[in-house]
């Protein structure tokens, strides 16, 4: 197996070839912790919360090659509230332009009329400069041009009218937004989760017995570790009720119960209400 | 070469090691699966009650621990919150010497939860008992009572169940975290035929399941609406005799001694205590054909309503 050694020797050589080593095992271990990584973060589904909303929010089953996306922070809000603002802006820009041809036009006819009122030498010599410049600008003229004519016009109406009418767009497309985050994925992870979440429950509920004539309040947190034998390794009080009753009824439930092969090799915390 | 291999070898044994330690160490950082049961159906739990015999000097002693622990299953069976269980003959565990650790351990892994082991001391005059946690295998509570009462063989019977209410009583609150109620008595009136056959009505006390009845007052006379004082360490019944002229407030002790509390004319009867026993409320008629409620607090008598 190490006869490829023999010509290689050379302190160096077996340097280069360690640190090779290395660098390979480095690799494989770093895999081997995203491989277990990804493998674990399966388990962080909340049931309770998906089985509240799922009555009131869509529920989208995706295929199987897909994943669910994972739901939108606030900052990722913020960000789509950001780029929702430079569509207000062109929308607005596009009424002052339009607002800006209604003005030339108005322009022209105001001219026209002084053009018929003036002498025909006068015409010629004026007209044709300017209505060139003003039909036929060159985009490169024009942004400056407009950048030039906007704010004496916001002199001349000073009513607050652009800035009233942008908000409720901005408003519309934030709720749009919204409504399309609340909808709820579930893929095959989730629906795997979900399955083994009602095996046990159905399992735990079958089994549990509660001793008769106990508060309605008590609630009692128990922790429950399988191997991956099907067999429970440990099971442990993690917040107990107050009456010992309660606690051993709680325990004696998952200590009998008959758990799925889904359930095997997981970890689970289970709440015992009245 | 072998050097090599060997350096090689311990390289990637501790690079091994350390990506065994690191899986370990994420998989034990899972968030555990929440999950949420509500009850539905209700059940008993297993409870053994172990009697040690490892001082039992004569027969007396064996019957009366037996007893004993007759009388506490049936006190904890009454609740149907727990399954009493063990061997013959009265299905309790007998053992010969303090449990072990092993023994404790074998009695959860048959499905017990909790174990109560009672003992008689070495020279008779006492019984202790102590309460286990099966799963944890810790005790409890544990606590020594000195015999008390007739000790006869006769009288051995009432007493042993006593003891064992007193027991129950001291076990229930570490169970189910209320007070206990196994030593409680219900008193009540039960209607008789004197010999003459005419109907008379007689007081009778008994146990809190209605066993055990024990007549209290059984005078030729209507006897009714019996009420219990709220002083438990010396607990005094009060009732309503009919006479031929009205019906008078009566108490009595355990020990059947009478005395009057009310004699007015007309009724009075259903004395009700406050909970320092300093005021009672009755109700009274004082010979005007109307009853009304009166509060006695401390020797002022006070008329509560104005009935017409």
């Amino acid at each position: 197996m190490w006869h490829w050694l023999r010509n290689s020797e050379h302190d160096q050589v077996r340097f280069l070839l360690k640190l090779l080593a290395i660098v390979i095992s480095g690799h494989v271990l770093l895999i081997g912790m995203v491989f277990f990584a990804q493998n674990y973060t399966i388990y962080h589904l909340d049931y309770t919360k998906t089985v509240t909303e799922a009555t009131q929010q869509p529920v989208i089953f995706l295929p199987l090659h897909k994943r669910a996306p994972k739901k939108q922070t606030i900052s990722k809000m913020t960000s789509t509230q950001q780029k929702v603002v430079p569509t207000t802006k062109k929308s607005s820009s596009k009424k002052q332009k339009q607002e800006r041809k209604s003005a030339e036009i108005a322009e022209k006819t105001r001219f026209m009329e002084e053009k018929k009122s003036l002498p025909s030498k006068h015409k010629k010599k004026a007209l044709p400069k300017k209505v060139k410049k003003q039909h036929k600008p060159t985009s490169k003229q024009e942004k400056p041009a407009l950048k030039q004519e906007a704010p004496p016009r916001q002199r001349e109406q000073p009513s607050p009218t652009p800035a009233p009418q942008e908000q409720p767009t901005v408003l519309s497309t934030e709720q749009e937004l919204t409504t399309e985050h609340e909808s709820l994925y579930i893929g095959q992870e989730e629906k795997f989760m979900i399955a083994l979440q009602q095996a046990l429950h159905d399992e735990i509920c079958a089994q549990w017995q509660v001793p008769m004539g106990l508060s309605k309040d008590l609630v009692c947190q128990v922790s429950v570790l399988v191997n991956w034998q099907g067999v429970v390794q440990e099971v442990r009080i993690a917040q107990s009720s107050g009456v010992r009753m309660y606690d051993a009824s709680a325990r004696t439930a998952t200590t009998t119960m008959k758990l799925p092969k889904i359930a095997w090799g997981k970890e689970f915390i289970i709440t015992f209400k009245q | 070469m072998m050097v090599f291999y060997k350096k090689c070898s311990t390289v990637m044994r501790h690079i091994l090691t350390g990506f065994l330690f690191l899986s370990s160490s994420t998989s034990a950082t899972i968030e555990p699966l929440p999950i949420e049961v509500h009850a539905q159906k209700t059940g008993a739990i297993k409870f053994a009650i172990v009697l040690i015999t490892d001082n039992y000097h004569s027969n007396d002693d064996a019957t009366l621990l037996d007893n004993l622990g007759y009388y506490l299953k049936k006190d904890l069976e009454f609740t149907k919150q727990f399954k009493v269980g063990g061997g013959s003959p009265h299905e309790l565990f007998a053992l010969k010497s303090n449990p072990s650790k092993q023994y404790l351990q074998e009695l959860h892994q048959n499905g017990y939860e909790f174990a109560l082991f009672i003992r008689q001391s070495d020279d008779s005059i006492s019984i202790d008992w102590r309460l286990y946690d099966l799963d944890t295998c810790a005790m409890i509570k544990g606590q020594r009572y000195k015999k008390t009462g007739p000790l006869h063989h006769h009288g051995q019977s009432e007493c042993t169940r006593i003891w064992a209410h007193s027991i129950a009583d001291g076990v229930w609150p570490e169970l189910a975290q209320v007070p206990g109620f196994f030593s409680t008595k219900i008193a009540y009136c039960k209607d008789i035929k004197d010999a003459h056959a005419r109907a008379i009505k007689h007081i009778y006390i008994a146990d809190y399941d209605g066993s055990y009845e024990q007549v209290l007052i059984n005078t030729h006379t209507l006897n009714v609406a019996p009420r219990w004082n709220v002083d438990t360490a010396f607990p005094v019944l009060f009732y309503s005799e009919h006479t031929s002229v009205n019906v008078r407030l009566m108490m009595t002790t355990m020990e059947k001694k009478r005395q009057i509390v009310v004699n007015f004319d007309g009724l009075t009867m259903l004395p009700s205590f406050s909970y320092d026993g300093k005021r009672v409320a009755f109700c009274a008629s004082r010979g005007d054909g109307v009853c009304d409620l009166y509060c006695y607090d401390q020797g002022n008598l006070k008329r509560l309503t104005q009935s017409q």
